[in-house]
């Protein structure tokens, strides 16, 4: 018995609402679905922005309280609208581009880190049915969407012209690319429980059993991947601003800065959104709606990031290496050999 | 060599854990942040202020006889105390000078003042836009303000209190 109406149901009603608005003005039906695509992607992109403000506060108030302090406090009731101010005083300040910048793609690179994340952002399914663009193969989508972010972290060290902040961009490309392969690998799991790279098949799967405990070395290897994957604590090395104040973004400022934070969040959000899915079971959820269900799960796994973060002590760069080709890929490797046998086995 | 991998795995992943214990106790601590211009701590009895010269009720006025102690005390030369003579024939401080820009609340005036003329108030917040208004004529601001003998200051001790 669920006591809210199916998502799904409402987004039909509104498409097929403007579908036909669009033939009573005498134009196509594609206007109207195109006017639906169009707004769609507007409220996404102010989605994101609102998932960025929410996740930021959040991380602030809880790394706050972890360490005895109150965190912001004046802007709004209890610093709620610290974000909004933070936006402002962002958006408003001037961006200098340095004179030795590649101008092009330094103005370039905050948008393609920030692409990459939102791309993601379309295919994951926000409840029973619902999800901006309905994919077969939304795995293989997602895991191939994320990898331009790297590229854009690399042109933004690059074009920036300072040697720093192109051993920044070497060093949080080496990384990412890295804790890509146990981040798939982790993931290859449970589409062999599933039999299907389809993310609301892969929801519908664990209707009964989450994934989470037939493969909890799965989701260990992906969570410590995904940590990594952000460049979060402890795998914060690409940022590390008490030791090195910054990588890849130090010649960033103002608006363009502000994508890569946006970037940085919507990211962590996308892994989270993706653990919650493929681990925690997606939407499913007795009583209230599955929206309710897939944030709450998710606001877990961010309540992990933000955990880890505050627990555990940078690693050192070859650490994290070691780390990522010599425990994580093996151990996912092993997962997927044991998973093979027992499915084997069983039929 | 399996073994010992294997408990050394266990070892770290145990010691994430407790780890992870340490923060999420620390998550339901109270925090220590005092919210600051709408909640103060409260002052110890002895900490120190601004400088005053407090109003003795028994004389009207302060107890300052300008023997230049704590002028001569000041390790940066803050006090300036231009020295006066009623009629009769008693010194008392015309113009009792306190450079607040150059004072470091060392305490060491009201330390040495025989009379217990000189005490330090609680008063902290002592940042000023004009920099003159950092030269402050004490017994001025005793007349205007009347300055309360205690005023929640410790009390003098008997024995001083009896020669002013």
């Amino acid at each position: 018995m669920r006591l809210f109406p199916e998502t799904a149901e409402w987004i039909r009603i509104s498409r097929e609402w403007l579908v036909g608005l669009a033939s009573s003005l005498g134009l196509a039906p594609v206007v109207g679905e195109a006017v639906g695509a169009v707004v769609l992607m507007l409220a996404l992109f102010g989605l994101c922005a609102v998932i960025v403000m929410v996740l930021v506060y959040g991380e602030r108030k809880i790394s706050a309280h972890m360490q005895a302090r109150l965190g912001p406090m004046r802007v709004g009731w209890h610093g709620a609208l610290q974000l909004i101010a933070d936006t402002i005083k962002l958006v408003i300040k001037e961006s200098e581009i340095p004179s030795a910048a590649e101008r092009g793609l330094y103005r370039a690179a905050p948008y393609l880190v920030f692409v990459a994340g939102f791309l993601a952002l379309i295919a994951l399914p926000w409840d029973r049915g619902v999800a901006p663009v309905q994919l077969n193969v939304g795995l293989l989508y997602l895991l191939a969407v994320g990898t331009p972010g790297v590229l854009g972290i690399l042109i933004a060290g690059w074009s920036s012209g300072n040697k720093y902040s192109l051993l920044g961009g070497l060093r949080s490309a080496a990384q990412m690319i890295s804790f890509e392969v146990p981040l798939v690998l982790s993931l290859l799991g449970v589409v062999m429980l599933a039999q299907t790279l389809d993310l609301q098949g892969l929801v519908a799967a664990q209707a009964r059993v989450p994934y989470i405990l037939l493969q909890p070395i799965g989701f260990l290897v992906f969570l410590t991947s995904a940590v990594a994957e952000t460049n979060r604590n402890p795998f914060d090395i690409p940022e590390a601003e008490s030791e090195l104040t910054a990588g890849f973004h130090t010649e960033y400022g103002g608006i363009r800065f502000a994508y890569f934070y946006l970037a940085e969040y919507v990211n962590m959000f996308v892994l989270s959104m993706l653990g919650a899915t493929l681990f925690f079971g997606g939407w499913h959820g007795p009583w209230l709606p599955g929206w309710f269900w897939m944030m709450a799960k998710t606001g877990v796994i961010l309540f992990l990031f933000y955990w880890f973060r505050w627990t555990f002590p940078r690693l050192r760069s070859d650490q994290l290496m070691d780390l990522s080709w010599k425990v994580l890929t093996p151990l996912a490797f092993i997962n997927i050999l044991v998973t093979g046998l027992v499915l084997v086995l069983i039929q | 060599m399996l073994k010992q991998l294997f408990s050394e795995s266990w070892n770290a992943g145990a010691s994430l854990v407790k780890g992870l214990w340490v923060t999420l106790r620390q998550l339901f601590v109270r925090p220590f942040t005092v919210q600051y211009p709408e909640e103060r701590l409260s002052w110890p009895a002895r900490s120190r202020g601004r400088l005053v010269l407090p109003k003795d009720p028994a004389i009207g006025k302060d107890r300052c006889t300008a023997c230049l102690l704590c002028q001569r005390t000041c390790p940066n030369h803050s006090i300036e105390i231009t020295v006066a003579t009623n009629e009769a024939g008693k010194r008392y401080a015309g113009d009792f000078l306190h450079h607040l820009d150059r004072c470091t609340f060392c305490g060491l005036c009201t330390e040495v003042c025989p009379f217990d003329a000189l005490r330090m108030s609680h008063e902290h917040e002592l940042a000023v836009w004009d920099k003159a208004l950092l030269k402050r004529h004490l017994q001025a601001e005793t007349l205007a303000f009347g300055e309360p003998w205690d005023g929640g200051l410790p009390q003098p001790a008997a024995g001083k209190a009896k020669e002013a």
